[in-house]
């Protein structure tokens, strides 16, 4: 059985939309409520010194540290049966910036209009909006799926959460996901009836809940 | 094939009828008709000088059909994507379009303008990164209780 959305429908725009990604202020867990969240999917960190087999996550041309990484492994992975030796996957986030200018816009939409036609734009990406309260991070960035590594939980932790990514950001990044690994589009409300089932059905669940993720209130 | 918007089409490369029987040969030489139809493609049936109606291979209906449902296909798409561009032109919001750039090549936005604008305006995705078709997907929730079991038997480094 298709569990409800909950209490916050979508809208009608939102449901026949195949929009990948939620308005900037819909990224981000607010600073002063971040620390009620534990890791998870999808929280931006800083960059740790080096991967478990000893990559140094630099950058290439002027050994500086990545721009960040987020984190791809199962949130179970990384709550309670995490050890400081688990291995945490993560990928590279980069600075928009960096980008040619006329591919910006569509790393930011993730699709892009020729010949009348909307395409799917650089599958590898997923869009980060910037975190206004941090001042490393404050400008638009993206996650290179095609660059990830494995890093200690201790050294994650030591590095730093730039910030929490929130439950209804983290459908939009399982579902790009989706079409990066498999090239499978999924609706939006789908990929969200789906955490909403699991969120509601995981009694080690930690932390403020998605208001559309108890089904069985209904 | 997908067809793009300035392709000449299917039709372009439909040549006329290069035959002609009358309908009176088409009775009395029909194995020879269906023949030659198969090299020309489609004969004219004509009776009385009048054209009653047209002798068309199998290869040469489908290659038809198949172009009609394609073509409806691309009107359908561009009829659904003209009013995001639109949109995006009403708003002054230089999102990723050739139709926009074609419009408006100087217009450019901040990240944050681009990312409201395409969180907000219904879009319908229709094609893969290289044009190619989709496969759409459905999920369905599977409710039961998540029970994870413990996996630090296993030996991970053999």
């Amino acid at each position: 059985m298709t569990p409800e959305l909950g209490a916050q429908k979508p809208t009608r725009a939102q449901l026949i939309s195949d929009a990948w990604y939620p308005p900037p202020e819909g990224y981000w867990v607010s600073e002063a409520e971040q620390n009620q969240y534990p890791l998870r999917y999808g929280d931006l960190f800083f960059t740790p010194p080096a991967s478990t087999s000893g990559q140094r996550l630099v950058r290439a041309g002027d050994g500086q540290p990545w721009h960040g990484v987020l984190a791809l492994s199962p949130s179970c992975e990384m709550g309670a049966k995490a050890k400081p030796t688990s291995a945490i996957e993560v990928a590279r986030v980069v600075p928009l910036s960096a980008q040619p200018q006329d591919a910006q816009p569509a790393i930011i939409t993730g699709w892009q209009e020729k010949d009348g036609r909307v395409l799917i734009a650089y599958a590898h990406t997923v869009f980060l909006a910037g975190v206004p309260w941090s001042a490393g991070h404050r400008d638009g960035m993206f996650v290179n799926l095609r660059e990830t590594v494995r890093v200690s939980m201790a050294d994650l932790s030591a590095a730093g959460r730039v910030s929490a990514m929130t439950h209804d950001c983290r459908v939009c990044v399982i579902r790009r996901e989706l079409y990066y690994r498999y090239r499978w589009l999924v609706s939006r409300e789908d990929v969200q009836a789906n955490e909403a089932s699991r969120v509601s059905n995981d009694s080690d669940f930690v932390g403020p809940r998605p208001q559309w993720g108890d089904v069985r209130r209904g | 094939m997908a067809y793009q918007l300035g392709d000449p089409g299917p039709l372009a490369g439909l040549a006329p009828p290069v035959g002609a029987l009358t309908s009176t040969q088409l009775h009395a030489r029909t194995a020879e008709a269906l023949k030659r139809v198969q090299t020309d493609h489609w004969l004219v049936i004509t009776h009385y000088n009048n054209v009653e109606g047209y002798l068309v291979s199998p290869e040469r209906l489908e290659f038809l059909r198949s172009s009609v449902v394609e073509l409806e296909a691309l009107r359908q798409e561009v009829a659904a994507t003209l009013p995001l561009v639109l949109a995006a032109a009403r708003s002054g919001v230089a999102i990723p379009s050739e139709t926009l750039r074609r419009l408006a090549p100087e217009m450019a936005s901040s990240w944050a303008d681009v990312a409201t604008f395409a969180a907000t305006a219904p879009v319908h995705i229709s094609r893969g990164e290289s044009g190619e078709g989709l496969a759409r997907g459905r999920l369905r929730a599977a409710v039961g209780r998540v029970e994870e079991a413990d996996d630090d038997d296993l030996n991970l480094d053999a």
